[in-house]
């Protein structure tokens, strides 16, 4: 069996896959937050030299200084985007192919992911800026945004060890957070060190050797790793989980609602991937942190409140509600012919998030040391996610409708990713609304006044639940054969 | 209790299931038999409403299926493993089903006791996830959970298929005693004549969509009707 072959059966999967009409909305939405990343990064890369000159830093050595950002947002932004090669290896094990060559296939597919060819139009803008702006040799300006790629070309696998191998992944980022945490404490300043790596790479060309080095050495790496990991039981790696048992009998209170919030408990707690939405909601409730104490103070001032106010106690919201009914799509079927009407299976999901955007908000009470204004926005915004936001989470995921494989998740050939840019476009609504409903408010109005008719318009949100619910729960049946026939 | 009326399910220009009308009346054991791609899930997802028909509708106990929800409180079925929630304990599964079908869990433990055999001491009581059951146990749970709560309607799809040959001959039992009450309208599908015939009072053959044979059991011998469905079996 040969690359073309692969790339054929490849093809054939994503052509029908279905639901065409939705992934070309989506894939013009990705094209176009992807050239937006393309031009960005392009445009940093040679502007670097000019920004550093209105510093008053000299335009090379601040290059060189700041560099390690241009890495350091590429390696980041491919963590959280680039999609790992995955390939349907069950049926291709047992076939007339070589495992090098599935392992060849999957390599030669990263290699020509997107974010590759961003690297290399970074590095033309770099050759670019160093020939034409300050007159550096060809040669020399060549050979050193040429390295430049390369040292970036090497995130592409670095990424890859980074998804799949936790021996590798959890030290990595352990010492990474600490150097970073710091430098920003300033502590040490990193770009002091990191400075001297790039300027060497200019001085000395011929380090190309090295780097070229260090892409090899993580492309072998990968490799080796694929190699190893390309039979069913290692990628699989069956570890049973043991049975837990808690006592959930507490929410028999809420009446015909109490099995679907025990059974969404459990779903919640016993598979890896919910497992994960349960983490990234804690690491969400962090994300006022993250512009509250930025020492530039920059980040004051309401916008930036309210969007952590929304992450904050809308974290989990976001992140399970986007794939609601989809957490449930192994066993679909079974829901819809039991005796469960419909809207009280969709109440329950409500409920969750909303107990789900409550208990953030509880959770979020250390806010309150940014002083009362801060804190009481985060709670003005977790009653306009309770109150909106969740509907909204529920028509979002009708139409997210992505099949849920709950328990492959450890395989090293399967899509791990939690996170992807198509329920990000459609979370936009999500976070814009409320953003702009706050603008006009406090343009307005004056700050106490604004966020109590916030809270007010959350509440009004409530109280329309029946109304709402009328809508969703005719959304939803009239998507069910679509949505079972994705399930499938 | 199940009417159907002028069914047709077309998929892209292809009528892959056409059934003018036939009954089956309230407490039958209705055997599907068929080849590949005869029509059989086809009916049944339509039957429970996991399809939309292209043309005309099915009853359930006088509830337009693809209408009204209501057939669903007296329906049960087993299809495939898309049926069973892999993170769930047995007992929690069967307990759930239980809830839903308003039984408290002493009547589901009740209900366990009855069928300790038929899940061969490998099941019950070992705090074990339903995913991490083999195939066959975890049909096993599948076709017992649809037996709770006495259920009027019973819907069993290939239920024979991959169960050792102990399992079947229980499981033969089990169906064989439901369909003796005549409380339940039990219909199985399956490739194997010998299971049906002995489990169903009427057997029906569909092909390409189509139903080719429709018999009473009790009229023939199980060698005459292997010679009436030899084109098909």
């Amino acid at each position: 069996m040969t690359f073309k072959q692969l790339a054929n059966l490849e093809w054939k999967g994503i052509k029908r896959k279905g639901g065409m009409a939705q992934s070309i909305i989506m894939a013009i939405g990705k094209g176009y937050f992807g050239l937006g990343y393309l031009i960005i990064m392009t445009l940093i890369s040679a502007d670097l030299f000019e920004m550093a000159a209105e510093e008053g830093i000299d335009p090379f050595q601040g290059f060189f200084k700041y560099a390690v950002y241009l890495w350091l947002g590429d390696l980041v932004i491919r963590y959280f985007f680039q999609k790992m090669p995955t390939t349907l290896i069950k049926p291709l094990l047992i076939q007339n192919v070589r495992k090098k060559t599935i392992v060849n296939y999957c390599l030669t597919k990263s290699a020509l992911s997107f974010f590759n060819f961003v690297n290399l139009f970074m590095g033309g803008a770099i050759l670019l800026t160093l020939t034409l702006s300050y007159k550096v040799g060809f040669v020399t300006g060549f050979l050193f945004a040429f390295s430049f790629t390369i040292f970036l070309w090497a995130n592409n696998f670095l990424v890859q060890l980074l998804n799949h191998v936790n021996k590798f992944a959890v030290p990595f980022l352990v010492v990474f957070a600490g150097v970073l945490a710091l430098d920003y404490f300033k502590y040490v300043e990193v770009t002091a060190y990191t400075k001297f790596f790039f300027e060497a790479l200019y001085n000395y060309p011929f380090l190309i050797v090295v780097v070229a080095a260090y892409l090899i050495v993580l492309l072998v790496a990968c490799y080796r790793f694929y190699f190893k990991n390309l039979s069913l039981d290692s990628t699989v790696v069956v570890k049973k989980e043991t049975y837990k048992y808690y006592d959930l009998n507490f929410l028999n209170r809420f009446g015909k609602l109490a099995p679907f919030l025990k059974l969404d408990l459990k779903l919640l707690t016993r598979n890896k991937r919910t497992r994960t939405v349960l983490y990234m909601s804690l690491a969400f409730l962090l994300y006022g942190l993250f512009f509250l104490l930025n020492p530039s103070g920059a980040f004051e001032g309401s916008t930036f409140v309210i969007l952590s106010g929304i992450m904050v106690t809308g974290g989990f919201m976001l992140m399970f509600g986007q794939y609601v009914p989809s957490w449930d799509s192994s066993y679909y079927p079974l829901m819809m012919t039991q005796n469960i009407p419909y809207r009280k299976y969709l109440e329950s999901k409500w409920l969750i998030m909303v107990l789900g955007t409550l208990v953030s908000m509880i959770l979020a009470s250390f806010y309150i040391y940014f002083g009362w204004n801060v804190y009481i926005t985060i709670i003005a915004v977790g009653f306009y996610n309770i109150g909106w936001n969740c509907y909204l989470s529920l028509i979002i995921g009708a139409y997210v409708r992505t099949k849920i494989d709950l328990t492959s998740n450890k395989n090293a050939f399967g899509d791990t990713k939690a996170f992807n840019i198509k329920t990000m476009l459609l979370s936009i609504p999500t976070v814009l609304a409320p953003m702009i409903v706050y603008f006009i408010l406090t343009t307005f109005l004056k700050f106490e006044i604004a966020i109590i008719v916030f809270i007010a318009i959350g509440l009004i949100g409530i109280l329309l639940k029946k109304f709402m619910f009328d809508l969703i729960e005719k959304l939803y049946k009239k998507q069910k054969y679509t949505t079972l026939k994705a399930y499938k | 209790m199940i009417q159907v009326d002028n069914l047709k399910k077309i998929y892209d220009g292809n009528l892959v299931l056409d059934l003018p009308g036939f009954e089956i009346p309230m407490g039958q054991s209705f055997g599907l038999v068929g080849n590949n791609g005869a029509g059989k899930t086809t009916f049944f997802s339509l039957l429970l409403d996991l399809i939309e028909p292209s043309q005309g509708f099915i009853k359930n106990n006088e509830v337009i299926v693809n209408k009204n929800e209501d057939w669903k409180s007296f329906t049960t079925a087993f299809l495939d493993d898309s049926f069973l929630i892999g993170y769930l304990t047995c007992e929690e599964y069967f307990y759930f089903l239980g809830e839903l079908r308003n039984q408290t869990k002493q009547q589901i433990d009740e209900f366990l006791q009855n069928y300790a055999d038929f899940f061969n001491n490998e099941i019950l009581g070992k705090n074990k996830y339903i995913r991490d059951l083999s195939k066959g146990n975890q049909k096993k749970v599948g076709i017992i959970g649809t037996l709770i709560g006495n259920p009027k309607v019973i819907v069993l799809d290939e239920p024979f298929a991959n169960l050792d040959p102990t399992t079947q001959i229980r499981l033969k039992k089990i169906l064989r005693n439901i369909a003796d009450t005549k409380q339940t309208t039990l219909l199985v599908s399956s490739h194997d004549l010998n299971h049906t015939f002995e489990i169903s009072d009427r057997i029906v053959c569909f092909e390409r969509g189509k139903i080719i044979k429709d018999i009473n059991t009790k009229e023939y011998s199980f060698e005459e009707l292997t010679a009436f469905f030899d084109v098909v079996v």
